[in-house]
Protein backbone atom coordinates (compact mmCIF):
# COMPACT_ATOMS: atom_id res chain seq x y z
CA UNK A 1 0.00 0.00 0.00
CA UNK A 2 2.90 2.23 -0.69
CA UNK A 3 0.84 4.27 -3.20
CA UNK A 4 -1.84 5.15 -0.64
CA UNK A 5 0.71 6.74 1.56
CA UNK A 6 2.03 8.71 -1.32
CA UNK A 7 -1.48 9.70 -2.23
CA UNK A 8 -2.25 11.03 1.21
CA UNK A 9 0.20 13.85 0.89
CA UNK A 10 -1.15 15.13 -2.40
CA UNK A 11 -4.68 15.04 -0.98
CA UNK A 12 -3.74 17.55 1.67
CA UNK A 13 -1.91 19.71 -0.79
CA UNK A 14 -4.75 19.36 -3.23
CA UNK A 15 -7.05 20.87 -0.66
CA UNK A 16 -4.68 23.75 -0.31
CA UNK A 17 -4.47 24.04 -4.04
CA UNK A 18 -8.24 24.05 -4.34
CA UNK A 19 -8.38 26.86 -1.84
CA UNK A 20 -5.84 28.84 -3.80
CA UNK A 21 -7.74 28.17 -6.99
CA UNK A 22 -10.99 29.27 -5.40
CA UNK A 23 -9.56 32.60 -4.43
CA UNK A 24 -7.75 32.75 -7.73
CA UNK A 25 -11.04 32.46 -9.56
CA UNK A 26 -12.56 35.28 -7.56
CA UNK A 27 -9.45 37.44 -7.75
CA UNK A 28 -9.50 36.86 -11.46
CA UNK A 29 -13.06 38.12 -11.71
CA UNK A 30 -12.38 41.15 -9.53
CA UNK A 31 -9.40 42.00 -11.72
CA UNK A 32 -11.63 41.76 -14.77
CA UNK A 33 -14.40 43.98 -13.39
CA UNK A 34 -13.17 47.25 -14.93
CA UNK A 35 -13.04 45.64 -18.36
CA UNK A 36 -16.36 43.89 -17.88
CA UNK A 37 -17.95 47.19 -16.90
CA UNK A 38 -16.57 48.82 -19.99
CA UNK A 39 -17.95 46.12 -22.26
CA UNK A 40 -21.29 46.17 -20.43
CA UNK A 41 -21.53 49.96 -20.76
CA UNK A 42 -20.88 49.61 -24.49
CA UNK A 43 -23.47 46.90 -24.94
CA UNK A 44 -26.21 48.54 -22.91
CA UNK A 45 -25.20 52.11 -23.76
CA UNK A 46 -25.84 53.13 -20.18
CA UNK A 47 -23.41 52.85 -17.30
CA UNK A 48 -25.99 52.07 -14.63
CA UNK A 49 -27.66 49.44 -16.74
CA UNK A 50 -24.25 48.14 -17.70
CA UNK A 51 -23.46 47.64 -14.02
CA UNK A 52 -26.64 45.62 -13.61
CA UNK A 53 -25.51 43.45 -16.48
CA UNK A 54 -22.10 43.20 -14.88
CA UNK A 55 -23.50 42.12 -11.54
CA UNK A 56 -25.67 39.55 -13.23
CA UNK A 57 -22.66 38.25 -15.15
CA UNK A 58 -20.67 37.84 -11.94
CA UNK A 59 -23.49 35.96 -10.28
CA UNK A 60 -23.95 33.71 -13.28
CA UNK A 61 -20.20 33.06 -13.45
CA UNK A 62 -19.98 32.11 -9.77
CA UNK A 63 -22.82 29.66 -10.19
CA UNK A 64 -21.27 28.17 -13.29
CA UNK A 65 -17.69 28.13 -12.02
CA UNK A 66 -17.45 24.37 -12.45
CA UNK A 67 -17.98 24.93 -16.18
CA UNK A 68 -14.89 27.02 -16.46
CA UNK A 69 -11.86 24.96 -17.44
CA UNK A 70 -8.80 25.93 -15.52
CA UNK A 71 -6.03 27.03 -17.82
CA UNK A 72 -8.45 28.55 -20.32
CA UNK A 73 -9.00 32.25 -20.46
CA UNK A 74 -11.26 33.54 -17.75
CA UNK A 75 -11.81 36.83 -19.58
CA UNK A 76 -13.24 35.28 -22.76
CA UNK A 77 -15.43 33.03 -20.66
CA UNK A 78 -16.82 35.97 -18.67
CA UNK A 79 -17.33 38.07 -21.79
CA UNK A 80 -19.26 35.19 -23.35
CA UNK A 81 -21.52 34.94 -20.31
CA UNK A 82 -22.12 38.68 -20.38
CA UNK A 83 -22.79 38.76 -24.06
CA UNK A 84 -25.28 35.91 -23.88
CA UNK A 85 -27.06 37.49 -20.93
CA UNK A 86 -27.31 40.69 -22.91
CA UNK A 87 -28.78 38.94 -25.94
CA UNK A 88 -31.36 37.30 -23.67
CA UNK A 89 -32.09 40.73 -22.25
CA UNK A 90 -32.61 42.33 -25.65
CA UNK A 91 -35.08 39.61 -26.54
CA UNK A 92 -36.87 39.93 -23.23
CA UNK A 93 -37.04 43.71 -23.61
CA UNK A 94 -38.56 43.37 -27.03
CA UNK A 95 -41.31 41.22 -25.56
CA UNK A 96 -41.81 43.64 -22.72
CA UNK A 97 -42.26 46.92 -24.52
CA UNK A 98 -45.05 48.96 -23.00
CA UNK A 99 -46.40 52.41 -23.48
CA UNK A 100 -46.04 53.39 -19.87
CA UNK A 101 -42.71 53.15 -18.19
CA UNK A 102 -41.54 49.56 -17.84
CA UNK A 103 -38.72 48.30 -15.70
CA UNK A 104 -36.40 49.29 -18.50
CA UNK A 105 -37.20 52.97 -18.43
CA UNK A 106 -37.61 52.95 -14.68
CA UNK A 107 -34.00 51.99 -14.27
CA UNK A 108 -33.93 54.06 -11.14
CA UNK A 109 -30.65 55.57 -12.19
CA UNK A 110 -29.03 56.78 -9.00
CA UNK A 111 -27.64 60.26 -8.95
CA UNK A 112 -24.00 59.24 -9.24
CA UNK A 113 -24.64 56.89 -12.11
CA UNK A 114 -26.90 59.43 -13.72
CA UNK A 115 -24.19 62.05 -13.71
CA UNK A 116 -21.68 59.63 -15.11
CA UNK A 117 -24.02 58.59 -17.84
CA UNK A 118 -24.70 62.18 -18.71
CA UNK A 119 -21.04 62.97 -19.15
CA UNK A 120 -20.59 59.80 -21.18
CA UNK A 121 -23.28 60.53 -23.67
CA UNK A 122 -22.03 62.09 -26.81
CA UNK A 123 -21.59 61.59 -30.48
CA UNK A 124 -19.92 58.24 -30.05
CA UNK A 125 -22.70 56.82 -27.87
CA UNK A 126 -25.39 58.03 -30.18
CA UNK A 127 -23.59 56.65 -33.20
CA UNK A 128 -23.05 53.29 -31.52
CA UNK A 129 -26.69 53.20 -30.53
CA UNK A 130 -27.64 53.26 -34.19
CA UNK A 131 -25.70 50.13 -35.09
CA UNK A 132 -27.44 46.77 -35.23
CA UNK A 133 -26.62 44.81 -32.06
CA UNK A 134 -24.53 42.24 -33.90
CA UNK A 135 -22.35 44.93 -35.46
CA UNK A 136 -22.01 46.87 -32.23
CA UNK A 137 -20.76 43.89 -30.27
CA UNK A 138 -18.26 43.03 -33.00
CA UNK A 139 -16.89 46.58 -33.08
CA UNK A 140 -16.70 46.75 -29.29
CA UNK A 141 -14.94 43.42 -28.92
CA UNK A 142 -12.34 44.10 -31.59
CA UNK A 143 -11.72 47.82 -31.34
CA UNK A 144 -12.42 48.63 -27.70
CA UNK A 145 -11.69 45.35 -25.97
CA UNK A 146 -8.82 44.49 -28.28
CA UNK A 147 -9.77 40.90 -29.05
CA UNK A 148 -8.53 39.13 -32.14
CA UNK A 149 -11.10 37.94 -34.65
CA UNK A 150 -10.96 34.34 -33.47
CA UNK A 151 -11.39 35.28 -29.80
CA UNK A 152 -14.21 37.69 -30.60
CA UNK A 153 -15.92 35.07 -32.75
CA UNK A 154 -15.63 32.53 -29.91
CA UNK A 155 -17.19 34.98 -27.46
CA UNK A 156 -20.08 35.66 -29.82
CA UNK A 157 -20.31 32.06 -30.96
CA UNK A 158 -20.12 32.71 -34.70
CA UNK A 159 -17.66 31.81 -37.47
CA UNK A 160 -14.63 34.07 -37.93
CA UNK A 161 -15.79 35.09 -41.40
CA UNK A 162 -19.11 36.28 -39.98
CA UNK A 163 -17.33 38.23 -37.26
CA UNK A 164 -15.08 39.86 -39.84
CA UNK A 165 -17.94 40.98 -42.04
CA UNK A 166 -20.04 42.27 -39.11
CA UNK A 167 -17.06 44.11 -37.77
CA UNK A 168 -16.31 45.81 -41.06
CA UNK A 169 -19.94 46.74 -41.69
CA UNK A 170 -20.21 48.15 -38.18
CA UNK A 171 -16.94 50.01 -38.55
CA UNK A 172 -18.02 51.57 -41.85
CA UNK A 173 -21.43 52.57 -40.50
CA UNK A 174 -19.87 54.07 -37.40
CA UNK A 175 -17.32 55.94 -39.43
CA UNK A 176 -20.04 57.41 -41.60
CA UNK A 177 -22.14 58.43 -38.60
CA UNK A 178 -19.24 60.09 -36.83
CA UNK A 179 -18.06 61.89 -39.94
CA UNK A 180 -21.56 63.31 -40.20
CA UNK A 181 -21.57 64.31 -36.52
CA UNK B 1 -3.96 43.11 -56.52
CA UNK B 2 -7.05 44.54 -54.96
CA UNK B 3 -7.30 44.86 -51.23
CA UNK B 4 -10.92 44.80 -50.10
CA UNK B 5 -12.26 46.49 -46.99
CA UNK B 6 -12.25 43.31 -44.95
CA UNK B 7 -8.67 42.58 -45.84
CA UNK B 8 -7.60 46.08 -44.91
CA UNK B 9 -9.49 45.93 -41.62
CA UNK B 10 -7.91 42.58 -40.81
CA UNK B 11 -4.52 44.11 -41.55
CA UNK B 12 -5.24 47.09 -39.29
CA UNK B 13 -6.26 44.71 -36.51
CA UNK B 14 -3.18 42.53 -36.90
CA UNK B 15 -5.19 39.52 -38.06
CA UNK B 16 -3.21 38.59 -41.18
CA UNK B 17 -0.42 36.10 -41.61
CA UNK B 18 2.92 37.29 -42.81
CA UNK B 19 2.35 36.73 -46.52
CA UNK B 20 -0.96 38.63 -46.58
CA UNK B 21 0.48 41.33 -44.42
CA UNK B 22 3.28 41.92 -46.91
CA UNK B 23 0.80 42.05 -49.80
CA UNK B 24 -1.36 44.61 -48.03
CA UNK B 25 1.65 46.72 -47.12
CA UNK B 26 2.81 46.75 -50.72
CA UNK B 27 -0.67 47.77 -51.87
CA UNK B 28 -0.87 50.53 -49.27
CA UNK B 29 2.48 51.90 -50.34
CA UNK B 30 1.19 52.12 -53.89
CA UNK B 31 -2.25 53.53 -53.18
CA UNK B 32 -2.86 56.69 -51.14
CA UNK B 33 -6.56 55.86 -50.89
CA UNK B 34 -5.73 52.64 -49.04
CA UNK B 35 -3.36 54.53 -46.78
CA UNK B 36 -6.15 56.99 -46.04
CA UNK B 37 -8.60 54.20 -45.26
CA UNK B 38 -6.08 52.65 -42.89
CA UNK B 39 -5.58 55.97 -41.13
CA UNK B 40 -9.36 56.38 -40.81
CA UNK B 41 -9.63 52.90 -39.30
CA UNK B 42 -6.94 53.67 -36.74
CA UNK B 43 -8.46 57.04 -35.91
CA UNK B 44 -11.84 55.42 -35.28
CA UNK B 45 -10.29 52.78 -33.05
CA UNK B 46 -8.47 55.45 -31.09
CA UNK B 47 -11.63 57.48 -30.70
CA UNK B 48 -13.60 54.49 -29.44
CA UNK B 49 -10.86 53.44 -27.06
CA UNK B 50 -10.47 56.85 -25.53
CA UNK B 51 -14.24 57.16 -25.31
CA UNK B 52 -14.57 53.99 -23.24
CA UNK B 53 -11.30 54.31 -21.36
CA UNK B 54 -12.83 56.29 -18.45
CA UNK B 55 -15.29 53.46 -17.72
CA UNK B 56 -12.41 51.02 -17.41
CA UNK B 57 -10.53 53.40 -15.12
CA UNK B 58 -13.34 54.37 -12.76
CA UNK B 59 -13.43 52.78 -9.33
CA UNK B 60 -15.59 49.66 -9.42
CA UNK B 61 -18.78 50.06 -7.35
CA UNK B 62 -18.94 48.08 -4.12
CA UNK B 63 -21.97 46.15 -5.20
CA UNK B 64 -19.95 44.49 -7.96
CA UNK B 65 -17.07 43.62 -5.66
CA UNK B 66 -19.58 42.26 -3.14
CA UNK B 67 -21.17 40.14 -5.84
CA UNK B 68 -17.82 38.38 -6.24
CA UNK B 69 -16.56 38.37 -2.65
CA UNK B 70 -19.73 37.60 -0.75
CA UNK B 71 -21.29 34.62 -2.44
CA UNK B 72 -23.17 34.05 0.85
CA UNK B 73 -25.15 37.13 -0.09
CA UNK B 74 -26.25 35.46 -3.28
CA UNK B 75 -29.96 35.22 -3.62
CA UNK B 76 -31.78 31.96 -3.53
CA UNK B 77 -33.44 30.82 -6.66
CA UNK B 78 -32.98 32.19 -10.12
CA UNK B 79 -31.49 35.64 -10.47
CA UNK B 80 -32.17 37.66 -13.54
CA UNK B 81 -31.46 41.12 -14.78
CA UNK B 82 -34.95 42.27 -13.87
CA UNK B 83 -34.37 41.31 -10.25
CA UNK B 84 -31.05 43.13 -10.17
CA UNK B 85 -32.61 46.25 -11.64
CA UNK B 86 -35.63 46.13 -9.40
CA UNK B 87 -33.33 45.92 -6.39
CA UNK B 88 -31.37 48.95 -7.50
CA UNK B 89 -34.56 50.88 -8.27
CA UNK B 90 -35.90 49.98 -4.83
CA UNK B 91 -32.75 51.30 -3.18
CA UNK B 92 -32.90 54.46 -5.25
CA UNK B 93 -36.49 55.03 -4.13
CA UNK B 94 -35.61 54.40 -0.51
CA UNK B 95 -33.39 57.49 -0.46
CA UNK B 96 -35.12 59.95 -2.72
CA UNK B 97 -34.47 62.96 -0.53
CA UNK B 98 -30.75 62.73 -1.11
CA UNK B 99 -31.09 63.60 -4.73
CA UNK B 100 -34.26 65.64 -4.74
CA UNK B 101 -33.16 68.17 -2.18
CA UNK B 102 -29.46 68.01 -2.78
CA UNK B 103 -27.27 69.00 -5.62
CA UNK B 104 -29.71 67.88 -8.28
CA UNK B 105 -32.26 70.45 -7.20
CA UNK B 106 -29.70 73.21 -7.03
CA UNK B 107 -28.48 72.33 -10.47
CA UNK B 108 -32.01 72.15 -11.80
CA UNK B 109 -32.89 75.53 -10.42
CA UNK B 110 -29.80 77.07 -11.92
CA UNK B 111 -30.70 75.59 -15.27
CA UNK B 112 -34.31 76.54 -14.75
CA UNK B 113 -33.39 80.19 -14.42
CA UNK B 114 -31.68 79.91 -17.77
CA UNK B 115 -34.84 78.49 -19.24
CA UNK B 116 -36.93 81.21 -17.68
CA UNK B 117 -34.82 83.98 -19.08
CA UNK B 118 -35.58 82.75 -22.56
CA UNK B 119 -39.29 83.04 -21.98
CA UNK B 120 -41.21 86.16 -21.35
CA UNK B 121 -42.62 86.79 -17.92
CA UNK B 122 -41.94 84.56 -14.96
CA UNK B 123 -39.28 81.98 -14.40
CA UNK B 124 -40.54 78.43 -14.44
CA UNK B 125 -40.47 77.83 -10.67
CA UNK B 126 -41.29 79.73 -7.56
CA UNK B 127 -41.60 79.10 -3.88
CA UNK B 128 -44.92 79.06 -2.06
CA UNK B 129 -45.33 78.23 1.59
CA UNK B 130 -41.98 76.48 1.59
CA UNK B 131 -42.92 74.43 -1.43
CA UNK B 132 -41.50 74.60 -4.88
CA UNK B 133 -44.28 75.34 -7.39
CA UNK B 134 -44.44 75.65 -11.15
CA UNK B 135 -44.70 79.11 -12.66
CA UNK B 136 -44.49 80.66 -16.07
CA UNK B 137 -44.20 78.31 -19.00
CA UNK B 138 -44.02 75.17 -16.89
CA UNK B 139 -47.19 76.12 -15.01
CA UNK B 140 -48.94 76.99 -18.27
CA UNK B 141 -47.96 73.73 -19.91
CA UNK B 142 -48.94 71.60 -16.93
CA UNK B 143 -52.30 73.29 -16.73
CA UNK B 144 -53.22 73.40 -20.40
CA UNK B 145 -51.18 70.97 -22.45
CA UNK B 146 -52.13 67.40 -23.16
CA UNK B 147 -49.40 64.77 -22.97
CA UNK B 148 -47.23 64.35 -25.98
CA UNK B 149 -48.25 67.59 -27.68
CA UNK B 150 -46.43 70.90 -28.17
CA UNK B 151 -42.91 69.72 -27.46
CA UNK B 152 -41.35 73.17 -26.82
CA UNK B 153 -40.38 74.67 -24.53
CA UNK B 154 -42.13 72.33 -22.11
CA UNK B 155 -43.28 68.87 -23.01
CA UNK B 156 -45.71 66.98 -20.80
CA UNK B 157 -45.06 63.26 -21.00
CA UNK B 158 -47.92 61.77 -19.06
CA UNK B 159 -50.51 62.32 -16.36
CA UNK B 160 -51.57 60.10 -13.53
CA UNK B 161 -53.57 60.05 -10.34
CA UNK B 162 -51.81 59.24 -7.09
CA UNK B 163 -53.17 57.35 -4.10
CA UNK B 164 -54.57 60.59 -2.60
CA UNK B 165 -56.49 61.31 -5.79
CA UNK B 166 -54.21 64.18 -6.82
CA UNK B 167 -53.36 64.63 -10.46
CA UNK B 168 -49.66 64.47 -11.19
CA UNK B 169 -47.81 65.07 -14.42
CA UNK B 170 -44.36 64.28 -15.72
CA UNK B 171 -42.79 67.06 -17.74
CA UNK B 172 -39.58 67.77 -19.53
CA UNK B 173 -37.86 70.93 -20.70
CA UNK B 174 -34.61 71.34 -22.53
CA UNK B 175 -32.73 71.46 -19.28
CA UNK B 176 -34.62 69.26 -16.85
CA UNK B 177 -37.30 66.72 -16.15
CA UNK B 178 -39.78 66.79 -13.30
CA UNK B 179 -42.86 65.44 -11.63
CA UNK B 180 -45.51 67.91 -10.47
CA UNK B 181 -48.71 67.23 -8.52
CA UNK B 182 -51.77 69.47 -8.33
CA UNK B 183 -52.22 70.83 -4.86
CA UNK B 184 -54.41 73.79 -3.82
CA UNK B 185 -54.63 75.15 -7.34
CA UNK B 186 -50.89 75.05 -7.86
CA UNK B 187 -48.51 72.53 -9.38
CA UNK B 188 -46.23 71.49 -6.54
CA UNK B 189 -42.90 70.16 -7.79
CA UNK B 190 -42.39 66.70 -6.33
CA UNK B 191 -39.27 65.82 -8.22
CA UNK B 192 -36.88 67.63 -10.45
CA UNK B 193 -33.83 66.41 -12.20
CA UNK B 194 -31.47 68.23 -14.49
CA UNK B 195 -30.40 66.87 -17.83
CA UNK B 196 -33.72 66.33 -19.56
CA UNK B 197 -32.24 66.95 -22.96
CA UNK B 198 -28.98 66.84 -24.79
CA UNK B 199 -26.98 69.93 -25.51
CA UNK B 200 -28.14 69.72 -29.10
CA UNK B 201 -31.70 70.33 -27.97
CA UNK B 202 -32.87 66.84 -28.78
CA UNK B 203 -34.94 65.27 -26.07
CA UNK B 204 -33.21 62.40 -24.45
CA UNK B 205 -34.96 59.09 -24.13
CA UNK B 206 -35.92 57.21 -21.00
CA UNK B 207 -33.03 55.86 -19.02
CA UNK B 208 -31.70 59.36 -18.48
CA UNK B 209 -33.18 61.99 -16.18
CA UNK B 210 -36.63 61.19 -17.49
CA UNK B 211 -36.17 57.52 -16.63
CA UNK B 212 -35.67 58.40 -13.00
CA UNK B 213 -38.70 60.67 -12.97
CA UNK B 214 -40.78 58.06 -14.77
CA UNK B 215 -39.81 55.49 -12.19
CA UNK B 216 -41.02 57.86 -9.47
CA UNK B 217 -44.24 58.40 -11.39
CA UNK B 218 -44.80 54.71 -11.71
CA UNK B 219 -44.29 54.28 -7.99
CA UNK B 220 -47.05 56.85 -7.41
CA UNK B 221 -49.52 55.18 -9.76
CA UNK B 222 -48.87 51.51 -10.22
CA UNK B 223 -51.88 51.10 -12.52
CA UNK B 224 -50.38 53.46 -15.00
CA UNK B 225 -50.98 56.73 -16.76
CA UNK B 226 -54.27 58.36 -17.62
CA UNK B 227 -55.42 57.73 -21.15
CA UNK B 228 -56.18 60.63 -23.44
CA UNK B 229 -59.87 60.75 -22.59
CA UNK B 230 -59.22 60.72 -18.85
CA UNK B 231 -56.52 63.33 -19.20
CA UNK B 232 -58.71 65.64 -21.26
CA UNK B 233 -61.50 65.32 -18.69
CA UNK B 234 -59.08 66.09 -15.87
CA UNK B 235 -57.78 69.18 -17.62
CA UNK B 236 -61.27 70.41 -18.44
CA UNK B 237 -62.13 69.98 -14.76
CA UNK B 238 -59.08 72.10 -13.90
CA UNK B 239 -57.26 69.09 -12.38
CA UNK B 240 -59.56 68.90 -9.36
Amino acid sequence: MQWMKRLSLPVASQKRKALVLTTGFEDGIVALLPRLRRFAAGLSRNLAEGDDLCQMTVERALKARHQWTEGTRLDSWMYRIMRNLWIDEIRAAQRRRQTFVDEEAGLGVGVAAEQEVRTELGFVDRALAQLPDEQREAVLLVMVEGYGYQEAADIIGCPVGTLSSRFVRGRDALHKLLEGG
Amino acid sequence: MTIDREMLAAYAEGQLDEADRARVEAAIAADPALAGALAAHRALRERLRSHFAPVGEMPVPDRLIDAVRSPAAQRDGPVDLEAVRAERARKARAFPVRWIMGAALAASLALGIGLGSRMTGHGPFGSMGGRLVAEGAVDAALTAQLSGTDPRPVRVLLSLRDADGRYCRVFETEALAGLACRDKDRWGIERLQSGGAQAGGQYRQAGSAVGEIMAAAQALAPEGALDQREETAARDGNWK
